[in-house]
């Protein structure tokens, strides 16, 4: 499958590449929504939440910057996989293909605005608080590849599931609510240590740690810790293994279903 | 060397009442097991067997719902057969409907790339083949423009353009050409009998039995989803002409009034 991927990359990377134009065809900032967006939430989040957690605007606004680009790295990627494999039946309907470029090409797409918004939060963060060690923004290099790959397998599992039952994408949507204030997007770990059994859940919640493998090394110039990788490689390997499974089930019969 | 083989091809095809199931369909079919009321699959292809050889043109002929375009689509590797052997060899291009694998507000160009790279074209290997394209199509200017600004007549020239530029062993055509002009027509039997000199697979399903004649070598008569006969195209389209004379003819328009 893998193969017959790495074969079909100049059309998956054309396929991105003309959503991305497609998306902001008739817009006057085109891609720069991709920054204005999350700014914007920063911006109010943090006039709200500076007074709420009595934390400094130079610390929160960072931390919530980089939090909410992942964050919406993973609904884009989940949510849309939900319908990519329905946008990708015209292509089906003409050839053969594997099925799991349609979620890649929805992943490509996320992730071009996830990188737009990386690149400015460690300019912001350079800029504001200056990074203590460069190098540990290597450690972003597995990070990023870990996201993408358990965004990719996420996508997979959506799409395969909004196929079947039409109702996926209103569950996911829920869950992907849920998530949201059960992961320390918009508060810090910190704030819970006082509450135990939530505390609990946000250790034991495998999207804490892929947060963590991205914030780390830009707010605090050093890697996510050992057993954060590991959390976040573990659910990785879980998703991915289900998202093949799912996938060498359906592959054959997809069309017909669509 | 390009071949087709099928050997007691069937295909089921999935009937849905909607387009996707819902818990509930899963929850009364699969946890509670009780029967729907309509039945889960139609037999689309029923026993399929024939062999293409490589050099051969063969048409497909047959009534509306007998099995033509399912039977291209399990050729093309599409539709997956429930049982049976499909055997194909050679990389294979497709001409099935003139909506589908395109992007419509991309401009005839980039669909140009994104269908060369769906047939596994790479930037490198297209460069080359972007000028015959160009050339095939006379589209000139227009390919600048997004394709929703193409009548059908010009999708379907840069669709056969693509398809036969990117020089497929096995072309699989489903009533398609017919509905181009004398022009289009003329160019594209000049390109598949090129093809053909080649040692290449054309398999096209059409009503239009004129065409068929002038450029198949050989028939596939098809019936509910069965072969009903097999052989030289004159032969054959003379034996389909017999039998729809047969059928009762409609009743006026006067009857009824």
């Amino acid at each position: 499958m893998l193969r017959d991927i790495w074969t079909l990359r100049y059309f998956c990377l054309a396929l991105a590449k003309h959503d991305l134009k497609e998306r902001y065809r008739r817009s006057l900032l085109g891609i720069a929504w991709s920054l204005i967006k999350p700014a914007g939430m920063t911006l109010v989040l943090t006039l709200v939440f500076t007074n709420v957690f009595q934390i400094s605007m130079r610390e929160y606004a960072p931390f919530l910057f980089v939090g909410l680009i992942v964050w919406q790295f993973f609904t884009e990627s989940v949510l849309q996989g939900c319908n990519s494999f329905h946008l990708g039946g015209t292509y089906l309907r003409v050839t053969p293909l594997p099925i799991a470029i349609f979620p890649l090409r929805v992943v490509l797409n996320a992730g071009t605005h996830a990188l737009i918004g990386l690149v400015a939060a460690t300019l912001a963060i350079w800029w504001l608080q200056g990074i203590a060690h460069p190098w540990a923004l290597l450690s972003l290099v597995p990070g990023i590849a870990i996201l993408a790959v358990t965004a990719w397998s996420l996508a997979c599992i959506c799409g395969i599931l909004f196929t079947i039952f039409s109702d996926a994408q209103q569950i996911a949507e829920i869950s992907l609510q849920a998530l949201f204030y059960a992961t320390p997007v918009i508060y810090t770990p910190e704030t819970l240590r006082k509450n135990g059994w939530l505390a609990c859940l946000v250790e034991c919640n495998p999207f804490a740690s892929l947060l963590e493998l991205i914030r780390q090394p830009l707010l605090h110039g050093e890697s996510a810790s050992a057993a954060c990788f590991l959390i976040a490689l573990a659910f990785m390997s879980a998703s991915c293994c289900i998202a093949w499974w799912s996938l060498r089930r359906i592959e054959r019969n997809l069309v017909l279903w669509l | 060397m390009p071949h087709i083989n099928f050997e007691q091809v069937d295909l089921m095809y999935p009937v849905r009442v909607n387009r996707r199931a819902t818990f509930k369909d899963f929850i009364l079919q699969r946890m509670l097991g009780k029967t729907p009321a309509r039945p889960n699959a139609i037999k689309a292809l029923d026993q399929i067997t024939f062999r293409v050889e490589e050099g051969e043109c063969v048409g497909i002929i047959g009534r509306n719902g007998a099995g033509k375009s399912t039977l291209l689509r399990t050729i093309g590797g599409i539709y997956p057969p429930a049982r049976g052997l499909r055997e194909v060899h050679g990389a294979i291009c497709s001409l099935f409907d003139i909506a589908a694998g395109f992007e419509w507000n991309a401009t005839g160009w980039e669909n140009i790339r994104l269908r060369a790279f769906l047939q596994g074209e790479t930037p490198s290997s297209l460069e080359g083949k972007l000028g015959a394209i160009a050339d095939f199509t006379q589209l000139g200017e227009t390919l600048d423009m997004p394709l929703k600004c193409y009548s059908t007549g010009k999708i379907m020239l840069l669709s056969f353009a693509i398809a036969v530029c990117c020089e497929p062993d096995i072309l699989l055509v489903d009533e398609f050409l017919s509905a181009g002009d004398l022009q289009f027509r003329e160019k594209s039997i000049t390109k598949m009998i090129d093809m053909l000199r080649h040692s290449r697979i054309v398999v096209m399903a059409s009503h239009d039995l004129g065409f068929l004649r002038q450029f198949c070598t050989r028939i596939l008569w098809l019936d509910k989803g069965r072969v009903h006969e097999d052989g030289p195209a004159e032969c054959i389209i003379e034996r389909y002409i017999a039998s729809m004379q047969t059928t009762a003819p409609l009743a006026p328009l006067a009857a009824h009034s």
